[in-house]
């Protein structure tokens, strides 16, 4: 093994739950990337563009993480020094084409343990656009990072192309693993949280699935193993992984009432979103009004965190129970509640939570009853650098998970973008297309009537 | 008591200190985002040794609110 100067560490918990994906995907390495385009309407000088990308690299310390394996587990350092050269600068002649080249990097697996962390492509477009293509594992960046990565871009191209200040340093990841390890070495923190979770996830007895596909896994399951009390079926799979990338959007006029909701009211994106979802899921099973997904949380409070790369996120339950007579709006503020909770509590580890939940409700290996995770990106017109963009995902074409599930603001339309990564086993295209019909009909209905009951919106859709 | 706010505020978001009055919003005009609410609530919270429960702490839409709460309790 080669001679590491630098300190060596461990992952911190959600650098954890990558390896756990990892472990469990046996043939699919590329579970844990994250492939993302920016496409902007200025034009770039691309020579530049790979200058600022070493300044880049120089700053974000993430992008200079390595990783080997010691006894079973993972281990990270950093490197003093890192740069690339001869970035491939690709011109598109079509949409269709650059979604497939673009797509098929994305799902070709970053060598994590060979000294690859991420790869960058410059692009044209078809319609005289310029691109930067990420693709980064996703032990070394979340998606908050990523935006860190590209604004951070962005700002220091202006500063070398037209003289504009330098942004501001970033903060270390550094920093971040030497704070979290010594968060969980305290076992008096981790006690403490397990005490309000267990408080928590039992408060309303066991959470039952309700997928997206209506009941049909439950009841299968159910009747498979001759006990109709099971709440959670088992849909972990670790061979049949193949997964669609099915992208949607509000129709703009919807897409732009929803946006107006959002500021006139002061709710986020990911409340209502998921409570539309929720309130949909709920109708197509059976009319049950107890709702359970994972929600990813971003974890950047201070100035400092926010600016810096790295993977932090941490999948946090988001469990609502609704009564019939919650209008729209009452539910809106118990979904605020929840996330004001799961913020609260965001730093138990997701791994340690889910081995909880196993035993307290006795879950075989694969059973499980989140619906999806579900992730808000918080992009907003400001968010590159005050660039003009539009923000590109791929399929990655395999995934651990039944669903997951992202929304964000399309900038450029002004419309609300909803992407559903989905194994195709559980959950195909057309079950995503009914749901996604159903949870802008109820975006829609709620949006004009925020007064409604929880009963009149389920008899509406 | 606006100014160990704008003081807390300032851990979280960049803002010029002079712009926040109590009549700031907390999302539209200062910028907080909904993990920055339970963020500042905590360090007021461990400031002003009170406790801001969740269904108050959703309901909080300007400074003022936030600092009549605490005058409150």
């Amino acid at each position: 093994m080669k001679k590491i100067d630098s300190q060596v560490y461990d992952l911190i918990p959600p650098q954890e739950m990558i390896q756990f994906m990892l472990k469990y995907s046996f043939f699919h390495k590329q579970v844990t990337q994250i492939p993302e385009s920016i496409i902007v309407d200025k034009k770039i000088d691309f020579d530049i563009m790979t200058k600022a990308l070493n300044i880049v690299i120089e700053r974000n310390d993430c992008m200079r993480l390595r990783f080997f394996k010691k006894s079973g587990k993972i281990k990270q350092y950093f490197l003093d020094k890192f740069e690339v050269n001869n970035i491939p600068v690709l011109h598109f002649s079509s949409v269709d084409e650059q979604m497939k080249v673009l797509t098929a990097d994305a799902q070709t697996p970053i060598k994590v343990f060979k000294d690859e962390t991420f790869r960058i492509k410059f692009f044209t477009t078809s319609d005289n656009r310029y691109g930067i293509y990420l693709c980064v594992h996703h032990l070394v960046m979340d998606n908050a990072a990523c935006l860190v990565f590209f604004n951070d871009l962005l700002a220091i191209y202006d500063h070398l192309k037209d003289g504009k200040p330098m942004p501001k340093p970033l903060g270390k990841y550094e920093d971040r693993i030497i704070k979290e390890l010594e968060y969980i070495s305290d076992k008096s923190n981790l006690e403490k949280e397990e005490k309000a979770y267990t408080e928590y996830i039992t408060k309303n007895g066991d959470p039952m699935y309700l997928g997206v596909e209506g009941p049909k896994f439950l009841e299968a399951e159910r009747k498979k193993k001759k006990d109709p009390t099971i709440m959670a079926p088992s849909l972990f799979d670790p061979i049949h992984d193949k997964a669609e990338f099915t992208k949607k959007a509000l129709p703009e006029e919807e897409g732009k009432k929803v946006i107006e909701f959002m500021d006139k009211y002061g709710v986020s994106g990911e409340c209502l979103i998921q409570l539309a979802m929720r309130l949909y899921l709920s109708k197509i099973n059976g009319g049950y009004l107890d709702t359970y997904f994972i929600t990813l949380c971003p974890r950047r409070r201070t100035l400092s965190e926010k600016r810096s790369g790295g993977t932090v996120t941490a999948p946090l339950p988001w469990r609502l129970t609704l009564k019939e007579d919650t209008t729209f709006m009452q539910a809106l503020e118990q979904m605020a509640e929840i996330q004001v909770w799961a913020f609260r509590h965001m730093n138990y580890p997701y791994l340690e939570y889910r081995e909880l939940q196993r035993k307290l409700f006795n879950y075989p290996a694969a059973a499980g009853s989140s619906t999806m995770m579900f992730s808000w990106f918080p992009l907003e017109e400001n968010t590159m650098n005050n660039w003009n963009y539009e923000f590109v995902g791929y399929g990655i074409g395999r995934y651990v998970m039944v669903l997951y599930t992202f929304a964000m603001k399309d900038v450029k339309h002004n419309t609300i973008k909803i992407t559903y990564q989905h194994r195709t086993k559980f959950v195909s295209v057309e079950d995503i297309d009914k749901f996604h019909a159903g949870t802008e009909k109820v975006l829609k209905i709620c949006v004009e009537n925020p007064d409604l009951t929880v009963k009149q919106i389920l008899e509406k859709i | 008591m606006l100014e160990k706010v704008k003081e807390i505020l300032g851990e979280f978001i960049d803002i010029d200190p002079d712009t926040i009055t109590p009549e700031s919003n907390l999302r539209t005009d200062i910028g907080l985002n909904s993990l920055d609410c339970v963020s500042l609530a905590e360090e007021l919270e461990n400031e002003y040794n009170i406790e801001i429960p969740n269904s108050e702490l959703s309901k909080f839409k300007t400074i003022g609110d936030v600092i009549s709460y605490i005058k409150s309790n």
